[in-house]
């Protein structure tokens, strides 16, 4: 019988009630400790039939706290308090007396009121509306299908088509980002993907104009980041917009004024992330922006914006693509760059400015090869132990890297598409086949002849490098300067103090890479700034890699604009307005009934209604969640 | 509910057996509360200490003779004095009756059935009579003068028979069943379930804890599945202490579990029990079961199956035999101005409408008057207002848009979702003209939104009112303060979660239903709590106005649910007879009857105007959380935790039909505006679309059918479901069709 009880219900033992007797004061013999513990076993079941009731009428499926001291009180028992807690209680024991017990610890409350990170209120309970089923059939237009050119748009996706791209064209910048937004997360106008596409293939019309160009890349970005979307083959035509960004010497770039180096940063980050998030729709997909990159980075003919776009594309595409095309087509790239930049001439003023930016991009982009090629190879050696903030670095420097360790081999013979269709293998620099991996010793004394101490500092004070050079393979006799780790080459002994300092460092770094400040010693050396810069590379990486643009500037004291955007992290880098597991969520397919809303009209600017009638017969109507509480819009819909 | 027991009662219930004194009083007892509690609105009785609002009519004499010495035996000189004066009794007709009536035990507990809604001990007070034979004996109304012992509620199960043959009775039968004849089988399968139950009670009254283990371990198995939640609550109680108190007992114990089975049938099993000697089972039978015996052809397993489940059993049939009057009342003829005259009809609309006697307006509904309608004036309903007219002028304007709806042309849907509740929304409601939303919340509060580029606004305070010119025109609009304008508004005065809203129909009101007991009126003019009603005493469960305003009715944990008058702070009629909370309420569109659902698994409609129970259907396997009247008034469809929806005929008192596909419990119905869509939304996080007009169409209404009460459905959920819509895991709570068929649904987003 008691088996059957047990497996039937959860039970309390005698010990228990005998126990709990004895914290109160009360002697309890046998008989009476089972047949309380049984009475107690039944009551707890009626309690918790008589609870569940109240958890059917407030529509749940978990029954909560409250619901059983609802129970409770209704039949007139002492509700239980302090157990409202949303997550689980810990529920310990005691070995040497078999007890159990709910962890209850104290809590110092005035700690809890003193604190200064007051949390915020839970944000307001509304009402959202979206029209989830037209005519009994919502969302049945098949996602991920590439309408024909005769697929007949219907009347709402056509008013949709022009609302957007006037949006996202147009003046308002309001407007734009609702537009934006919309279009990344609306999950039904797949069927309007092609004339997106084409309205983004007009970059080659708009080159003069940098506005137009920035809005017709987020447009791009929007796309790509819309989860409901299938690019397919569209991707190829995507991408040759973005490089022609990337690469063209736009119409825009005639006026120093323009700020088109921005532009380019921004879709070279572009480029990474269709790269890194859609790059397996088209084959070889990687080798032609390789190729297209190289091809421009061999062109003397180019311009040295263009250059730069290279540079930084290579750069994007992370640290296998520069080490593969960049760094053999150095040597040949170098003596222009020089050339330029020894030319002191007065007419030469701008072209000297560009070739500037031009070298603090390359000096970027070897700067993370060197330092992603030492963790790689540190890496295996290590085996993963280290608590050190060097492989958190190289985790994430191998995930975003992961691609291009294997590029697929395709042959590149294949035409190719756009910009990269004129591309033949075999520019000025390394053709593919003949290449080869340089070691990182030699690369690193190759390196150091072009960009000396510039590149030199960065480099020793990297943790990884510094801490590692043992591990580092045997280096070879050839090259120049025998770097046989920094502590045995004459010129970076005077870096071995820094190396030091980082190792006291790095330990403590993984906490909180920004609270150590170099050692005094280290700053009255003179080099304490830029060490203090370099420490901070392990920061955020926008951080890391505008430091570093600063103390490239240290050093050459010339680019006053340039703004870098390290895209060592690819994907993850851009900050995505709506954020947070939400977002996520919806990813995972197509929903029909839309439950969080997008963002949309944002408050003062747009007659808000108007638009957010519009819309939602189509689909989603956007708005972050954080922006739910200063929500105006009203929730008519024509009915 | 009340049980009144014995013989006395049958000359007047016409049993088929004769010879069989069995006992009866469900619905005849439940007939005597709903006759007592018929009192004309206004006239009842201020209640006392156990709030009775006792008043009589005349037709039952001994119900209300027994009314009288209760209220004596209490004390309540003044109730005696009124009741006595209203009913026209003479003063000393008391006395001498008095223990009479209850030797007859005739209506005895009647008057206990609002003692229900005290608490657990006057539940206890329902089932009283200390003789041993218990069934037999005539019940006294024993209301508060003793506490009642649980030996005197289980008195029943005194007789003691050995433990040990239990299981050899019980086998015995279950082999004698086994082998009669197929068609019979089924039906005399149907005794199994009351009577383990009733004998595995007994045991564990008697105190044979192992036995009863022992029994139950054995037996339960055999049960239906649909028992199965029951069957856990019972295994669970495994002593004579646990036995005090416990509702499912108490349901088991007070009211008699009713079968339906055939003349041949039931002839079987009695000789085999005479035969047998097993007198065990035989009492059991007589003393706690109730066979409602046809003559005919025994039904089938499945027929079986579709109308049992509930707590008590079937339904009797007596118990669907009252006629009611499921027509629709004729609408008010108001004279439906052009389109494009808007403006000018709605100004002239004011005066020109006072003289609605005038008849010549073509109006667009003059139908004839329904056949099964009741009379316009069955029950007072409120006169229409000038604002009513143009709401129904408006009304009529958008039924002129409504789009048709059928299998081919499927309604859109919207979902308003509700975000940021934390698992706290527990109702929504939606006014009929689809412009405001009102949810009910965990947290206490009410709030309504607008849905429609109209701002919520309250009045002016009094002050400033003082100033506005009260000729103008736009008067209505003056008054309001444009700087309380917002999207939505928060109620706040409730103690407990809101579980249910309603807003009333002209929608100047709202109300809510809530744990603390009380249902609240809330004016949308002002937003603030303008009345709160008292008098269930446990959590109300729901709420509803009635199609016409004025009226509302609430069903709560008490078991019974309420009719109110806005402007009366009692109820005018109080609908006893469920054995287990009222958790749904729902007005029927002529607003002359309200059906109730409730956790024993059976819906019931009641009379507002007699407050008689006038149907009980039976067949869902759980609670009953949604209901919803068809547009023409003839057909109920109901939704329960079990995940199906049972149509059923009231005209008939049938089931007609029966929609399976959610897999989890429905929260809400709604028929489209013309009737020919089922709409059901269940917290498996779809919305599902019927086709009702082929479920209704392909009924077979045939006399014998409706004669029997037996049903054949046909399993066609499949061929009925237009559609399945799937929300993002947001349960669905409310459904509602706007006034041109766009069907608006709710719930909240549950991350």
């Amino acid at each position: 019988m008691a088996d059957r009880e047990e497996r039937r219900f959860a039970e309390v033992s005698r010990e228990s009630i005998k126990l709990m007797g004895e914290s109160a004061g009360v002697d309890l013999s046998d008989d009476v400790a089972a047949l309380l513990a049984e009475d107690v076993c039944y009551r707890l079941r009626e309690a918790t039939q008589n609870s569940s009731q109240f958890m059917r009428h407030a529509k749940r499926r978990k029954l909560t706290v409250e619901d059983f001291n609802r129970g409770l009180r209704w039949s007139k028992v002492e509700a239980i308090c302090g157990y409202g807690a949303q997550d689980a209680l810990p529920f310990r024991s005691v070995k040497e007396g078999e007890l159990f017990f709910v962890e209850d610890r104290d809590i110092n409350l005035v700690e809890l009121a003193l604190a200064t990170n007051i949390p915020k209120g839970c944000a307001e309970t509304m009402v959202r509306v979206n029209v989830s089923y037209l005519d009994g059939k919502g969302n049945l237009e098949p996602q991920g299908t590439v309408p024909t050119a005769v697929q007949s748009l219907s009347d709402d996706l056509l008013k949709y088509y022009q609302q957007i791209t006037r949006a996202i064209l147009g003046e308002d910048p309001h407007l734009m980002k609702v537009a934006l937004l919309d279009l990344q997360s609306n999950s039904k106008i797949a069927a309007l993907l092609p004339y997106f596409v084409y309205v983004i293939s007009g970059v080659k019309s708009v080159s003069h104009d940098l506005e137009q160009l920035n809005r017709l890349l987020h447009m791009v970005k929007s796309l790509v980041q819309n989860p409901y979307l299938y690019l397919g083959s569209y991707v190829r035509s995507l991408v040759s917009s973005v490089m022609y960004c990337i690469l063209e010497p736009l119409a825009a770039s005639i006026n120093p004024l323009n700020d088109h180096w921005t532009l380019r940063d921004y879709a070279a980050l572009l480029l990474s992330h269709i790269f890194w998030t859609h790059g397996d729709l088209v084959s070889g997909l990687y080798h032609q922006i390789l190729l297209s990159l190289q091809k421009v980075l061999s062109d003397p003919v180019r311009p040295l914006c263009s250059h730069y776009g290279a540079v930084v594309g290579l750069h994007a595409l992370g640290w296998k693509a520069v080490e593969r095309v960049l760094f053999p087509h150095l040597p040949a790239y170098w003596a222009n760059l020089q050339a330029v930049l020894d030319d002191y001439s007065v007419s030469n003023a701008q072209v000297k400015a560009d070739g500037h930016k031009v070298y603090g991009a390359i000096l970027v982009a070897v700067e993370r090869l060197l330092k992603m090629k030492a963790l790689s190879l540190s890496q295996p050696a290590e085996g993963g132990s280290s608590t050190q903030l060097g492989s958190t670095v190289g985790a994430m420097g191998y995930r975003v890297s992961s691609p291009g360790l294997s590029p697929p081999p395709e042959p590149l013979s294949e035409a190719a598409l756009g910009i990269a269709s004129h591309l033949q293998a075999g520019g000025a620099g390394c053709p593919w086949e003949e290449w080869m991996p340089v070691p990182l010793p030699a690369m690193y004394s190759e390196l150091y002849s072009f960009f000396g101490d510039s590149l030199a500092v960065r480099f020793s004070t990297g943790p990884e490098f510094g801490s590692y050079p043992p591990c580092t393979q045997p280096q070879p006799g050839d090259t120049r300067k025998e770097p046989n780790g920094p502590a045995s080459n004459s010129d970076t002994t005077r870096k071995m103090p820094q190396l030091t300092a980082n190792l006291n460092i790095s330990p403590r770094q993984d906490g909180s890479p920004r609270t150590d400040p170099p050692p005094p010693s280290l700053a009255a050396a003179g080099s304490g700034r830029s060490l203090a810069r370099s420490s901070s590379v392990q920061r955020s990486r926008s951080s890391s890699s505008r430091s570093s643009q600063r103390s490239a500037g240290v050093s050459r004291d010339v680019f006053p604009k340039a703004r870098f955007t390290s895209p060592q992290a690819g994907l993850p880098a851009f900050s995505f307005l709506i954020g947070g597991q939400q977002m996520g969520r919806r990813c995972q397919g197509r929903r029909p009934f839309q439950t969080t809303f997008a963002p949309t009209a944002p408050p003062h600017a747009i007659p808000p209604r108007a638009y957010a009638h519009k819309l939602p017969v189509i689909g989603r109507v956007g708005k972050p969640v954080r922006r739910w509480t200063c929500s105006h819009y009203s929730l008519h819909l024509p009915l | 509910m009340a049980a009144v027991q014995g013989g006395s009662c049958d000359p007047e219930i016409k049993t088929d057996i004769k010879t069989e004194p069995l006992g009866d009083g469900f619905t005849n007892s439940n007939a005597n509360d709903g006759r007592m509690l018929s009192t004309p609105p206004g006239s009842s009785a201020p209640a006392a200490s156990n709030s009775k609002p006792a008043a009589g009519a005349s037709e039952d004499q001994q119900t209300l003779l027994a009314v009288l010495q209760f209220l004596k035996r209490n004390k309540l000189t003044e109730s005696v004095e009124i009741l006595r004066r209203e009913a026209g009794l003479p003063e000393d007709s008391l006395d001498p009756k008095g223990p009479d009536s209850s030797g007859a035990g005739c209506g005895g507990a009647a008057g206990s059935g609002d003692a229900e809604a005290a608490d657990a001990s006057s539940l206890l007070s329902r089932v009283t009579g200390p003789s041993p034979a218990g069934a037999q004996a005539p019940s006294k109304a024993a209301g508060g003068e003793d506490q009642p012992d649980v030996n005197v509620v289980l008195s029943a199960y005194s007789q003691q028979g050995d433990p040990a043959l239990y299981d050899v009775y019980y086998s015995g039968l279950k082999k004698f069943i086994e082998t009669v004849l197929d068609c019979h089988r089924a039906e005399l399968s149907q005794v199994f379930y009351p009577l383990f139950v009733h004998m595995y009670l007994e045991l564990v009254y008697n105190n044979h804890e192992s036995e009863a283990k022992a029994f139950f371990e054995k037996f339960s198995g055999d049960q239906e599945c649909y028992y199965e939640e029951d069957l856990r609550i019972l295994s669970g109680l495994t002593k004579k202490e646990h036995m005090r108190g416990n509702e499912t007992l108490l349901d088991f114990r007070t009211s008699k579990f009713v079968l339906r089975i055939s003349r041949d049938s039931y002839q079987l099993l009695k000789r085999h029990l005479q035969e047998r000697q097993n007198n065990q089972i035989w009492n059991i039978i007589q003393e706690h079961l109730y066979i409602d015996i046809f003559d005919g052809m025994p039904r089938s397993k499945s027929q079986i199956d579709a109308m049992s489940g509930s707590l008590a059993g079937e339904a009797k049939r007596e118990a669907n035999k009252a006629k009611v009057y499921y027509g629709l009342l004729k609408e008010p003829e108001i004279e439906l101005p052009l389109d494009d005259e808007d403006e000018e009809a709605e100004n002239e609309e004011g005066k020109p409408k006072k003289k609605k006697p005038k008849k010549d307006s073509m109006g667009s509904k003059s139908k004839k008057q329904d056949p099964n309608a009741p009379s316009q004036s069955r029950i007072p309903l409120p006169e229409l207002k000038d604002s009513d007219k143009l709401d129904k002028i408006m009304y009529m304007k958008e039924a002129t848009k409504r789009i048709r709806l059928g299998p081919d042309n499927l309604p859109s849907i919207c979902f308003y979702t509700f975000l940021n509740v934390y698992q706290g929304l527990t109702a929504v409601d939606f006014t009929d003209d689809s412009s405001m939303i009102a949810g009910g919340f965990a947290d206490s509060t009410v709030r309504v939104w607008s849905v429609t580029p109209k701002k919520l606004r309250k009045v002016k305070s009094a002050a400033d009112l003082n100033l506005i010119d009260k000729e103008s025109d736009d008067v209505l609009e003056r008054i309001m303060d444009d700087k309380t304008a917002s999207e939505s508004k928060i109620m706040c005065g409730h103690s407990g979660p809101v579980y249910g809203v309603s807003f009333s129909p002209d929608r100047n009101y709202l109300l809510s239903s809530s744990e603390d007991s009380t249902v609240r009126l809330w004016s949308l003019l002002t937003f603030t709590c303008l009345v709160g009603y008292k008098g269930h005493n446990y959590p109300v469960w729901d709420t509803q106005f009635s199609p016409y305003g004025y009226y509302f009715v609430s069903g709560g944990h008490d078991r019974v649910a309420r009719l109110w008058a806005t402007d009366h702070y009692q109820p005018l009629r109080i609908f006893s007879g469920h054995l287990a909370d009222v958790t749904y309420t729902r007005f029927h569109p002529n607003s002359n009857y309200v059906a109730t659902g409730s956790s024993d698994r059976t819906i019931r409609l009641w009379d507002v105007l007699t407050g008689n129970c006038v149907r009980i259907f039976t067949g869902h396997k759980g609670p009953i959380h949604a209901l919803a009247f068809s547009p023409n008034g003839k057909f109920l469809a109901s939704g329960a935790t079990d995940g199906r929806v049972l149509l059923w005929d009231i005209g008939h008192g049938l089931m007609v039909g029966e929609l399976k596909g959610h897999t989890d419990s429905i929260y809400s119905l709604k028929f489209s505006r013309d009737g020919e869509i089922l709409a059901s939304g269940s917290m498996d996080n779809t919305v599902r679309l019927w086709d009702a007009t082929k479920a209704f169409d392909d009924l077979e209404t045939d006399d014998l059918t409706a004669a029997t009460g037996h049903i054949h459905l046909q399993d066609n959920s499949q061929d009925l479901l237009l559609g399945t819509y799937m929300t993002k895991s947001t349960p669905v709570i409310h459904l509602h069709f706007t006034r041109r068929n766009l069907l608006l649904a709710a719930g909240a987003y549950n991350p």
